[in-house]
């Protein structure tokens, strides 16, 4: 009978025994966590292999940061989380800023759960649509997009993650989602397209 | 809100016609209550008499909703990422550890240029929490309490070993579990149509099986109804159905993830369905799982007045109705 030895143990628990000297807690949480981690480094620089990189760096990063920090007395499961992800999303952001480049429009993997039948190819097309439209916002506003609006964080939660207030993140979101509607408009049912007088922002400053 | 005896205090910039409406940015921010409340007052009074920009600010709603729809599933992370990051993981571990008494651990100091930023903001985290540990406890406690999560009891958890509270789901009632699945933002309409046909609760009974893990829910499964959850005090698996073959891989428990396990009463997640449905009607489903790294209550109701449609809640524990508590609300057609 396998016993896992984590289960019942808090993320918190695990960091600190990471601290304490525990040789598998880190990789644990790395296994609960990785595939969200995962999902936000690749919905934000769009590509796998960046998006590995940063996840790695991050990760490893962290694993040395907090070896032989001892029992930290973690509080709250949220923290941990929180802190993860800052730790990745801001290494994808590093990575954004220091490539100047336009983040690359990510291929959906193959068999990666789009839908099969007569709509497979339209489902592809669509989230290529998607992945192009985000790749267009600039790095705050596409971080705080893919917080809110992929990842199911609150504004609060973002706001934690990104270390800025929630109003920024409102902001941010709202200004993101100003700029992906004229891409986006072609998915909405019925085919509305909002007129191009109206939508193309005018006078902006600089992204926030 | 909309003040109509003093129209707009602020006159609309003079210009050509294009200029006297307001940016999509503008509509935006209005919507989120970005706006200052003279700029507030132009755009709410301009959309009154503007069906264009009315228009563009109802398409403007729906962005998230066409994000959440259309992007690719995420999935999980690919195995050869996984692998790389363990192989690096397992060399960071065969380092000799760092030489800074733990207190004052600034690792990050000596690397800022080999990773050549100095804008590498890890640098600020890791000093909050290595540099002071009694700091630590402190931070965590302010984000828990921003982030709305009571103490997660996380000591107390490995006590309640079986996750789910007695919810034995009527004959044919509405199923309630625990079941401690992740739900995303791009796999939540599946996932629910899955909640109300039983498929998920018994993938995720025939995972924890295949796992062969103790601490798993002990719940037994009969073949057409809801498994139901033992109680917390309770132990032994309920009697075994022949285990439901599956190739799904486990889905962490809700203890897995430490969470808090006690399972939340029925009461309490009664008069959460009542406050959310405003309504007798029951849940078609109530499960309790993880969503966006937090637990969560994921309840399916039916949409009054619409026969084809459920609604799908995506709540805190805590079930407050307000906005910070409430994550997502989707409508989807009844499966």
């Amino acid at each position: 009978m396998t016993t896992d030895p984590y289960d019942g143990v808090s993320d918190a628990a695990l960091l600190s025994r990471h601290g304490s000297g525990d040789a598998d807690a880190f990789g644990e949480l790395v296994r609960r966590h990785r595939d969200h981690l995962w999902a936000v480094a690749l919905r934000t620089l769009g590509d796998p292999e960046e998006a590995a990189d940063a996840v790695q760096d991050a990760l490893v990063s962290a694993f040395r940061a907090t070896r032989g920090t001892g029992d930290a007395g973690y509080r709250g499961q949220a923290a941990v989380t929180t802190w993860l992800h800052r730790i990745v999303v801001n290494a994808c952001l590093d990575r954004m800023r220091r490539s100047r480049a336009r983040p690359t429009v990510p291929m959906p993997e193959h068999g990666a759960g789009l839908p099969r039948g007569p709509d497979e190819i339209s489902a592809r097309e669509t989230s290529i649509m998607v992945a192009e439209a985000l790749a267009t916002l600039p790095a705050e506003q596409r971080a705080a997009i893919v917080l809110v609006d992929l990842q199911g964080f609150s504004v609060n939660a973002a706001a934690a993650v990104l270390d800025v207030a929630p109003g920024t993140v409102k902001s941010r979101c709202s200004r993101g989602r100003a700029r992906l509607l004229p891409l986006l408009g072609g998915l909405r049912n019925g085919g509305n397209q909002p007129s191009e007088a109206r939508v193309s922002p005018r006078g902006e400053e600089d992204p926030r | 809100m909309t003040d109509l005896t003093s129209p707009g205090d602020e006159p609309l910039p003079a210009g050509p016609d294009r200029s006297a409406h307001p940016t999509a940015e503008q509509l935006a921010e209005s919507a989120d209550g970005l706006l200052p409340a003279p700029e507030e007052q132009t755009v709410t009074t301009h959309l009154l008499s503007c069906p264009d920009c009315a228009q563009t600010a109802a398409d403007l709603a729906t962005v998230p909703d066409l994000l959440a729809r259309y992007a690719a599933p995420a999935g999980p992370m690919p195995a050869s990422v996984a692998a790389r990051l363990d192989a690096a993981l397992a060399a960071a571990a065969a380092e000799a550890p760092a030489e800074a008494p733990a207190a004052t651990v600034v690792p990050l100091a000596g690397r800022a240029g080999s990773h050549g930023s100095r804008r590498w903001r890890l640098h600020g985290a890791v000093l909050q929490i290595a540099a002071a540990l009694v700091v630590v406890a402190a931070v965590g406690a302010l984000l828990v309490g921003a982030l709305h999560l009571g103490g997660s009891g996380t000591s107390a958890s490995t006590a309640a070993k079986g996750s789910g509270a007695d919810l034995r789901a009527s004959e044919n009632g509405p199923r309630y579990t625990a079941t401690g699945h992740v739900y995303t933002v791009t796999g939540l309409v599946a996932d629910a149509q899955r909640l109300q046909d039983g498929s998920l609760q018994r993938a995720v009974e025939g995972g924890a099986r295949a796992e062969a893990a103790p601490s798993a829910a002990a719940r037994g499964a009969t073949a057409p109804t809801v498994p139901a959850t033992s109680d917390v005090a309770g132990s032994g698996t309920g009697p075994a159905s022949a285990p439901i073959p599956t190739q799904l891989p486990r889905v962490p428990s809700v203890t897995a993830y430490g969470l808090a396990a006690t399972p939340i009463p029925r009461a309490q997640i009664d008069a959460c369905v009542a406050a959310l449905s405003g309504s007798a009607q029951p849940p078609l489903a109530v499960d309790q799982g993880v969503f966006a790294g937090e637990p969560v209550l994921v309840i399916v109701l039916p949409v009054t007045n619409q026969p084809d449609k459920v609604g799908i809640w995506v709540v805190g524990r805590d079930c407050r109705p307000d906005a910070e508590q409430l994550r997502r609300y989707v409508v989807a057609p009844r499966p």
